[in-house]
């Protein structure tokens, strides 16, 4: 066992983690990540890549993956490795004109808050995507959207962080938080010794509601399950993401019109070409604890709806498939904000299905918040009071 | 002529008297056994490269031989990829060996 100090002390080595490990350590602070696995062993590996505005909310939380984008357009040149970066935009497809006019109802709201959103007509859409079923009514674009290699970027800012400063400390859990006699942060207890600091960072994701926990403050984080499927390299079928226009409907518990297991597993299209000559599909949304096993009618639920978007997909081997579990919150906003019970403890955690579309906007106004200056957009809105009411319910 | 790879009388398993029917690969015609797996009926003509890497343009044949690997994936006309060591030899059927493919992502243009 040992003792050692740092500025800040960063709990999880998921792409939160490291992307507020990056930042701080560019502002020259000595940050230290406790990480109970390996750097992007949980959730940041068992999603998909995107930095996406077009399924964000209209208004701050669109906002907040623009300014995201624009970081990691900027991350391409400061960080020491490659992910795989590519900006081609993204565009959600619409099933129905019930969901045209919805459709066109967002791209109003998102072009009132400044968004490069417009829609497309049936002919754009069959001229950009020579495989998409026929019967599709049109859909919606929006221009900024990028894609990225998650396991890449979260490495990425892992070994530059790592070059500016930062000691990253895996397979070490952490055991405790030592609070001073007025409440304040004093030190981390971990499986390998204590860490004395002042300041430390919940990016646990899943498993940041025990951490809190350890602090005395609860925050409703929960694991919410997701399946992806990985086709074999085949001819391209498309080189940008497309999703279905109700997965904005699963994402935000609005109601659908679709099959009762398509309802039940919240399965929407989610179509992501990679830099590997193939495609993941997604997704779902289940709540089932911590359960990581694969579920086979989940797979095929997926797979049915992709073939319901791109017929020729029932005649691409899918590898293999796998789930990761997303963290959760009641009203789907992160929660990046500093505890004002426990001087000292900050909270980055909650991102579901937005993790990697909003590290680098997380891990930057996460720095400026630490060192004490004034955040690139206001976090007011992610502050974890707003869930002190209702801390635990679903 | 080569020699024929084939056990016609396995000491366990006994007469190996399945019907002898026609398919092409790469526009070859050649004769296999009818319920063999494609990938037998291939090794039986000395035929082992079955892939090209869709990248790299490198060779890929049998490897794991019980639908685990995915290596062994030729295009079978009417059905796309599927997986040589899993997929049972029927008459006429028109198979070619999995190909490289240009990769629209990174902008790579040969195959």
């Amino acid at each position: 066992m040992t003792t050692e100090s740092a500025d800040v002390v960063i709990i999880g080595g998921g792409i939160i983690g490291m992307a507020t490990a990056y930042y701080l350590a560019k502002l020259g602070s000595d940050v230290v990540v406790v990480e109970k696995g390996e750097i992007a062993g949980g959730t940041s590996s068992k999603c998909d890549g995107n930095i996406l505005a077009i399924d964000k909310e209209p208004g701050f939380d669109s906002q907040m993956s623009l300014e995201s984008q624009k970081l990691v357009s900027q991350l391409v040149m400061e960080l020491d490795e490659e992910f795989e970066y590519r900006a081609p935009g993204s565009i959600l497809v619409c099933e129905s004109d019930e969901e045209m006019e919805a459709a066109e109802m967002w791209v109003n709201r998102q072009k009132e808050v400044g968004l490069p959103f417009r829609m497309l007509d049936r002919g754009e859409i069959r001229s950009e995507w020579k495989y998409m079923a026929d019967d599709i009514h049109g859909g919606l674009e929006c221009a900024t959207d990028s894609t990225v290699n998650p396991v890449l970027l979260t490495y990425s800012m892992a070994v530059t962080a790592e070059r500016l400063g930062a000691r990253l400390k895996t397979h070490t859990w952490v055991t405790g938080i030592r609070l001073d006699p007025s409440g304040a942060v004093e030190g981390v207890e971990t499986s390998s010794g204590l860490i004395r600091t002042k300041h430390v960072v919940n990016a646990a994701g899943v498993w940041s509601k025990p951490i809190a926990q350890m602090v005395g403050i609860e925050i409703p984080v929960e694991p919410r399950k997701g399946h992806i499927l990985v086709s074999s390299r085949t001819e391209s079928i498309g080189t940008r993401k497309v999703m279905e226009f109700s997965y904005l409907m699963s994402k935000f518990g609005k109601e659908r019109k679709v099959d009762q297991l398509t309802e039940q597993y919240g399965v929407a299209l989610v179509f992501e070409p990679t830099a590997s000559q193939n495609f993941l599909i997604g997704s779902s949304r289940e709540f089932v604890g911590f359960d990581m096993k694969i579920n086979v009618d989940v797979i095929r639920c997926i797979a049915r709806r992709a073939i319901r978007f791109f017929p020729v997909m029932k005649d691409i081997p899918v590898l293999r498939s796998y789930c990761g579990l997303r963290p959760w919150t009641p009203d789907h906003l992160p929660i990046v904000s500093r505890v004002e019970e426990v001087p000292g403890f900050y909270i980055a955690a909650g991102h579901e299905g937005d993790g990697i579309s909003l590290a680098a906007i997380t891990g930057k106004v996460m720095s400026e918040c630490i060192t004490g200056q004034e955040t690139t957009i206001s976090i007011e809105p992610l502050h974890y009071n707003r869930f002190k009411k209702e801390a635990g319910k679903r | 002529m080569r020699k024929s790879l084939r056990i016609n009388h396995h000491p366990l398993l006994g007469e190996m008297d399945k019907k002898v029917i026609s398919f092409t690969y790469n526009g070859e015609k050649l004769q296999g056994l009818e319920g063999e797996p494609i990938a037998v009926a291939l090794l039986a003509n000395h035929i082992r490269i079955l892939r090209r890497h869709e990248e790299s343009g490198s060779a890929r044949g049998l490897y794991c031989g019980i639908g685990h690997c995915m290596e062994c994936r030729v295009e079978l006309l009417g059905k796309g990829q599927v997986r040589a060591c899993l997929t049972p030899l029927k008459e006429g059927m028109e198979i070619r060996e999995g190909s490289r493919l240009p990769n629209a992502i990174t902008g790579r243009v040969d195959s």
